[in-house]
């Protein structure tokens, strides 16, 4: 056999029919994979969203007590009693040292009173500051 | 009204994505499945290729400059999964039954097995040549369409045909030979 005959060969073998159940087989797998794939993708974005709303429902409710906590000012009255607020309770091991920086605080937060005398016994300079 | 809108569009785009992949799975197909079978010389790889090739176009995304570039690149990842397959087993060819004695039967009868001979043959070929060969002799592409699906340069790709066709009359001569036996 020469190269023209298998040249020949060649050129009817372009021509050969490809098995009909090869083909189909070909397509139903992708079209069976990329469904497959698709529906992986929308069983993520369900998960995503999910856990947006699992965390915005997690944060949600600290805040809406918080808030109710407090009266509207409308509502309040000027003689009105200061609405106390509930402290939640801290573990024991950061008690302590939570407790001495408030106190600090309340130190540094009471008002000064500075009290300057004229040479005028009528007339007293005094200078309070925070 | 406006995210209504384009989620709208957005599936729109979608279903056009999809209805050009399938638009391209059925008019390639069958050349590619050939191109596989003649690469690894049997159906069940072929149709794995194939699958695979497409598979992969889904993931590309239908992101082309226009049908050759398309055309090219789906024969170079065939080509490639076709390398890659037949480095990790040897080719198995699948022959047909022998039968009837109608002259004209007798005669299709010899072609066919001309032809399975044809397929041995290319089998044996190294993985780069037997590419060469299937793409420029049976699948009739022009020697530089074969060159930029191959990654190689068109004298590269004339030597290495011209190489496989020496090849494979030789190895047709001792095969038909043998059948005589």
């Amino acid at each position: 056999m020469n190269e023209d005959e298998i040249r020949d060969l060649f050129r009817e073998m372009r021509e050969d029919a490809v098995p009909a159940d090869s083909l189909a087989l070909v397509r139903l797998r992708v079209e069976d994979r990329i469904r497959g794939r698709g529906r992986w993708r929308i069983a993520a974005w369900v998960m995503a969203c999910a856990v947006v709303v699992l965390a915005a429902l997690v944060v949600q409710p600290r805040t809406a007590i918080r808030r109710a906590g407090t009266a509207p000012m409308a509502a309040r009255t000027p003689d009105a009693p200061p609405i106390e607020v509930p402290q939640a309770t801290l573990p024991p091991a950061v008690r302590p040292a939570i407790q001495r920086k408030r106190r600090h605080i309340e130190a540094q937060s009471q008002p000064v009173l500075i009290r300057i005398e004229t040479p005028d016994p009528d007339v007293v300079i005094l200078l309070v500051g925070q | 009204m406006q995210a209504t809108a384009l989620l709208f569009e957005m599936a729109e785009m979608a279903r056009t994505a999809d209805d050009a992949f399938d638009r391209v799975v059925r008019h390639r197909e069958a050349r590619l499945l050939r191109i596989a079978y003649r690469m690894l010389g049997n159906w069940a790889d072929a149709e794995d290729v194939t699958q695979d090739v497409f598979l992969r176009l889904h993931r590309h995304g239908m992101d082309f400059a226009n049908e050759a570039a398309l055309g090219s690149w789906l024969h170079r990842v065939a080509v490639n999964l076709c390398v890659d397959k037949s480095r990790r087993a040897r080719p198995t060819t699948e022959l047909p039954e022998l039968s009837s004695g109608n002259p004209t039967a007798e005669a299709e009868l010899l072609r066919r097995e001309q032809k399975n001979l044809l397929m041995i043959a290319l089998g044996t070929l190294p993985a780069k040549e037997r590419a060469a060969v299937v793409l420029r002799e049976i699948e009739g592409l022009a020697t530089a369409e074969v060159a930029e699906i191959l990654g190689s340069s068109e004298v590269t790709v004339r030597d290495q045909v011209s190489k496989a066709m020496a090849r494979l009359r030789t190895l047709m001569k001792t095969l038909m030979n043998q059948e005589r036996r």
